[in-house]
């Protein structure tokens, strides 16, 4: 049976309570229990390895500076917390889909907009749901603009190529993105978004 | 009813000059104009005036009677490239958008989905398909069929055949055809607007922000846009070898005519 987004979440935000409570023995447990709801929810391991990868050096730099304000003890807790945190997060986002989290935003704010009056639920579902479409439309533009560059001769060969070549990327990358949130913010507009019902 | 430009000038904000100058207009139900210019002749923003998305510098707009903005469900406007604008997670969902926004219930809001979707010959099997998976002709039907899911009387479009195929523009021309036919009174904004030119009731051509010409289309009119039409051309040219054929833009309508001549 498909475990709903909802008691996924509510799960998340206990075992994070839980996680930045907890010390010794308990982190221990805990991290048993993380594995146990991986296993349960079907996240692969290899799909959270890769996407704790990414965020192991900003964890490790956290870490080195507990170490140096509060000792190797805080450092190693700082470092086992935030990663508990951060693959727990990791097995629901994996194991839920954004049509899901959406639909459970909006089902949970209906109270709020129904004591307000307004389509708040709606709205910041659709916000999310805005965020969520444009990340693959960066990373197209992003990798259109930077091949446009290259072509130029734009060398991204070395650390200080890739920054040269980056900032190369970035001025055309944000007025096109501008330009496509202009248009999009009109076909919102001229499809009644906002009307007073 | 109808639609009214009265003396309407846009300029954006910090340019030098004005995008649209001194420009009035009135139409009619059920009309298709075609608004054509060449490339920065203020046809976008003139349309953009019209259907009230951005606010004359000078001059007002009337849609039947009303402010634009109060006007907006009589709107449905598809913005140049509109599959760039795409973002829900299926295509039901996107055509349904506009009229769950009217705060219509839920069945009359599947309802005028499924019309819709019908309308632009979209197969119903597509609509829990993500919007961005689609060929690029597909999403521009979904994108159509966005701004007309609910029912608006004024339909724009700008460049609506930009960057299709032939068969692509055929499928266009032939929507926006039944559209009208539907009683919709459609605007078009274009710079090659040849394939419109038999089907449509009035020509305005802009040039530098001003409407130079307004009314049937006609090579003179025409070539205010700087546009011209072999296929004008060719009557003509028949016509003076004694074959009597109708002038038409569309080689379609010109090949019929010769059919017609010959028999």
């Amino acid at each position: 049976m498909k475990t709903p987004a909802i008691a996924k979440l509510a799960w998340l935000a206990l075992f994070s309570i839980a996680v930045l409570m907890a010390e010794g023995h308990f982190l221990a447990a805990l991290a048993a229990v993380l594995i146990i709801a991986a296993f349960m929810l079907g996240a692969k391991p290899g799909k959270l390895l890769r996407m704790l990868l990414p965020a192991l050096p900003f964890i490790v730099v956290i870490s080195a500076f507990q170490w140096l304000f509060a000792g190797p003890a805080m450092a190693a807790l700082t470092l086992v917390r935030i990663t508990l945190l951060y693959v727990a997060g990791s097995v629901v986002t994996a194991t839920t889909t954004e049509t899901e989290f959406i639909d459970t935003v909006e089902r949970l704010l209906r109270p709020v907009s129904t004591l307000t009056r307004t389509d708040i639920g709606r709205d910041i579902a659709t916000m999310m749901m805005l965020a969520i479409a444009f990340l693959p439309i960066i990373k197209e533009e992003h990798d259109s603009i930077r091949l446009a560059q290259e072509a130029r001769g734009v060398s991204y060969a070395g650390f200080r190529g890739l920054i040269k070549g980056e900032i190369a990327v970035i001025v055309p990358l944000i007025y096109g993105l501008s330009a496509r949130t202009d248009r999009v913010a009109t076909a919102m507009e001229a499809r009644c978004y906002g009307i007073k019902k | 009813m109808s639609l009214k430009a009265e003396d309407v000038s846009y300029r954006y904000p910090g340019a030098g000059g004005p995008a649209i100058s001194s420009a009035s207009l009135e139409i009619g139900k059920g009309e298709l104009v075609v608004v054509c210019g060449k490339n920065g002749s203020g046809k976008s923003t003139l349309i953009r005036c019209l259907a009230g998305l951005i606010k004359p510098s000078q001059g007002r707009v009337s849609i039947d009677g009303q402010a634009p903005e109060k006007a907006r469900r009589a709107i449905g406007f598809a913005v140049q490239f509109p599959e760039r604008a795409l973002f829900e997670r299926t295509v039901c969902d996107e055509v349904a958008f506009g009229p769950r926004n009217m705060g219509l219930p839920p069945d009359e809001v599947d309802r005028l989905t499924g019309q819709a979707i019908d309308a632009v010959g979209i197969s119903r099997d597509l609509m829990s398909v993500a919007p961005r998976s689609l060929s690029y002709g597909r999403k521009r039907l979904v994108a159509i069929a966005c701004a007309i899911a609910h029912r608006p009387g004024y339909l724009f479009l700008d460049e609506p055949a930009a960057g299709l195929d032939y068969e692509g523009r055929t499928r266009i021309t032939g929507l926006i055809k039944s559209l009208k036919a539907a009683g919709m009174t459609v605007i078009v904004a274009s710079h090659d607007p040849l394939d419109l030119l038999d089907i449509c009731d009035r020509l305005v051509v802009l040039d530098g922000g001003r409407v130079v010409a307004d009314g049937p289309p006609s090579v003179e009119s025409l070539g205010r846009a700087g546009i011209t039409s072999d296929t004008i051309e060719l009557a003509r040219r028949l016509q003076s070898c004694g074959i009597n054929v109708r002038e038409a833009f569309s080689p379609e309508a010109l090949a019929d005519s010769i059919v017609e001549a010959l028999k």
